[in-house]
């Protein structure tokens, strides 16, 4: 079943600064949308707004027509910061995450031969450098069993092996998933068909499909 | 116009509190054993009073607030608590002076006394944590204190009450009898004060409603 | 509901297993108690006080100060690498934080009381004659689960304001009726008196039950983001 994002008039104040001003769009299962706009534009608020971490001054999200109606634990998100628990180690924090989404612990040592991940198994996450970290924090969402995965600025810390990684995470996500993808650098995503949603003065504006 | 109707309020305010004073002052008796010094027992049983009525209303805003998230609603509560913080602090001030020469002691650990003192804690609390009130999250916040903080008053009360009930009672003020003058003194001051509540809650709102403005100007220019 | 009781139950042992991984934390808090029991009951023993009547005082004057460091820890945790942000998303129902923060606090908070405990009978010289045990124990373990309750309430809050150091401020208003109660069944405890315990066990049982549930509704706002 193909599921459907609505996103009908989001507002969101920050302080006393109206930083979204009425956002809307739709996306299907399939779609992946590449969100752009100028720093302090709104693309975090935007995503914490659609990870339901954050509560919209005024509009709604809709999936698949009900407000918030997707399930917890179906929404993957690799945010800026890693979301990993430092005293633990690789392994424990997939394994605290596995838990949680109630996946098979066996899921894991997969996914982290495929992230490199495998030899630091048992080293403290708070070791790990950036792009390591990162590709943890990719491997967390990709071991539930997203329908909504959004992404800030991925492709940072990543090193090129790593932006390979991410290509194919994307790929192998794309005919089941809706992905929102923040990014300032588009082009390393060639080769994906994408389309391209700007943020500007607050609305969303959809550019053309690469 | 508006301005007019303002100068109406402060007259009619001027009047029921000079008023008062002359009540207190005049018209109700010298008190036969406590002397004149029973006479702060007005300001100290009103200002209790205001408090209190303070305290709901923090409750009641907080409620509202987090039901429909408006700003004016938290900026009724936040003028509601530090008004509260005033009168509960006179309360605590007169207390003793009052409480000296009769009780023999400043301070005595009173269910009336404690539960007065803890809520002063809680308005303290409260207003930090609002910590002038730009920040979205920290109105939020401050509304789950105050809703806790309400319901928290009674417990304070009855442990205060319970514990002491074990102790002998060293002093009470029950079943003080009042002469129908010091009723009327009373329920005057109570009035005047509830006016006085009003009318520094319509001001403090008024300095937020233009400090709120300024913000969003401010704001607005910058980005 | 089996899903409710699971998570509570992984981020509860995952809470534990990051703290005795920082045990050394936990260790300076145990330090931290001991000290202010050895200098208050010295300071005590100073002014000639029969010292055998004030070890209930100075037992939940102690495990509250501590208890303070002890909640800011856990949520301080989450907070690190906003693993939190995370951990909502998975989570159906943020009240399962709270229930397993409250649980992993509560835990800490009762190793601590039984540490600290008899160090301080030692100090205050009390005699073990006659001592209801029961209520000793009810009174630490129900004690323990009442701060442990309003402390991670609170230090929810605490935590996503910047550099803030409101948390005791908020946190000992709230906590006065619990540490009269306690203190009082701590007492009776202690001098084996039954009469008028009851009352407390009640009282203390209501306040522990108020503050439990409470957060069910209002958890929620808390966590908003």
């Amino acid at each position: 079943m193909r599921d459907r994002l609505e996103i009908k008039n989001l507002s969101k104040k920050l302080g006393s600064r109206m930083v979204l001003r009425g956002v809307s769009f739709s996306a299907e299962t399939g779609d992946l949308i590449v969100l752009t706009g100028e720093n302090g534009s709104g693309k975090t608020t935007m995503l914490r707004l659609l990870a339901g971490l954050s509560r919209p001054t005024g509009g709604a999200v809709l999936w698949n027509g009900s407000p918030y109606g997707i399930e917890h634990g179906s929404i993957g998100y690799v945010a800026h910061q890693p979301m990993l628990y430092d005293n633990l180690t690789v392994w424990e924090n997939m394994q605290f995450f596995a838990n949680l989404y109630d996946r098979p612990l066996t899921a894991i040592e997969g996914l982290l031969r495929r992230m490199g991940l495998w030899v630091f198994r048992h080293e403290l996450a708070e070791i790990l450098s950036r792009g390591m970290q990162q590709r943890l924090a990719l491997a967390r969402v990709l071991l539930m069993d997203p329908k909504l995965i959004l992404y800030d600025e991925p492709f940072t810390g990543l090193d090129s092996a790593g932006q390979e990684l991410l290509r194919e995470a994307l790929a192998g996500q794309k005919q089941k998933t809706i992905q929102i993808v923040v990014s300032h650098t588009p082009h390393l995503m060639a080769g994906l068909s994408f389309r391209h949603l700007k943020l500007a003065d607050g609305k969303a504006h959809w550019g053309g499909v690469s | 116009m508006r301005l007019d109707r303002r100068m109406i309020g402060l007259l009619i305010l001027t009047v029921l509190i000079v008023g008062n004073i002359y009540i207190i002052g005049i018209y109700a008796p010298i008190e036969r054993t406590m002397g004149v010094v029973q006479k702060v027992f007005y300001f100290h049983i009103s200002s209790a009073w205001i408090g209190m009525l303070a305290f709901v209303v923090v409750f009641l805003c907080s409620i509202l607030y987090l039901w429909r998230r408006s700003e004016e609603v938290n900026q009724v509560a936040v003028a509601s608590a530090e008004i509260g913080v005033v009168f509960i602090s006179c309360t605590l001030l007169t207390g003793p002076i009052w409480a000296y020469p009769i009780w023999n002691t400043w301070w005595t650990w009173d269910p009336r006394l404690t539960t007065t003192l803890v809520l002063w804690f809680m308005y303290a609390a409260y207003i930090a944590l609002q910590g002038g009130g730009a920040a979205e999250n920290r109105r939020r916040f401050a509304a789950v204190y105050g809703i806790i903080a309400f319901i928290n008053v009674p417990l304070v009360f009855f442990s205060a009450r319970w514990w002491r009930s074990i102790h002998p009672v060293i002093v009470s003020s029950e079943g003080m009898n009042l002469d129908p003058r010091m009723k009327t003194a009373l329920y005057a001051s109570i009035i005047a004060f509830s006016a006085l509540y009003v009318h520094l809650a319509k001001m403090r709102l008024s300095v937020l409603r233009l400090r709120k403005r300024v913000e969003t100007l401010r704001e607005n220019l910058v980005y | 509901m089996n899903g409710y009781l699971r998570n509570i139950k992984v981020v509860y042992f995952r809470d534990l297993k990051q703290e005795l991984r920082g045990l050394d934390e936990f260790l300076s808090m145990v330090v931290f108690g001991v000290m202010l029991v050895f200098i208050t009951s010295f300071a005590f023993q100073l002014t000639d006080v029969d010292t055998s009547r004030i070890l209930p005082a100075v037992l939940w004057v102690t495990i509250f100060f501590a208890s303070e460091l002890a909640v800011q820890r856990s949520f301080a945790r989450e907070k690190e690498r906003n693993a939190i942000d995370a951990l909502l998303m998975a989570l159906g129902d943020k009240s399962v934080l709270f229930y397993a923060k409250a649980l992993a606090n509560f835990t800490i908070l009762l190793v601590f009381g039984v540490i600290i405990l008899p160090v301080l009978w030692i100090f205050c010289d009390v005699s073990l004659r006659g001592v209801n045990l029961w209520l000793l124990v009810f009174s630490l373990v129900w004690g323990s689960w009442g701060l442990a309750a309003v402390g991670t309430m609170l230090t929810a809050m605490t935590v996503q304001l910047p550099n803030s150091r409101l948390l005791p401020i908020l946190m000992f208003p709230l906590l006065i009726p619990l540490f009269i109660a306690v203190v009082r069944c701590t007492d009776l405890a202690i001098l084996g008196v039954t009469e008028g315990a009851l009352g407390w066990v009640y009282f203390v049982s209501v306040y522990d039950l108020l503050f439990s549930l409470l957060p069910l509704i209002l958890f929620e706002f808390v966590l908003e983001g």
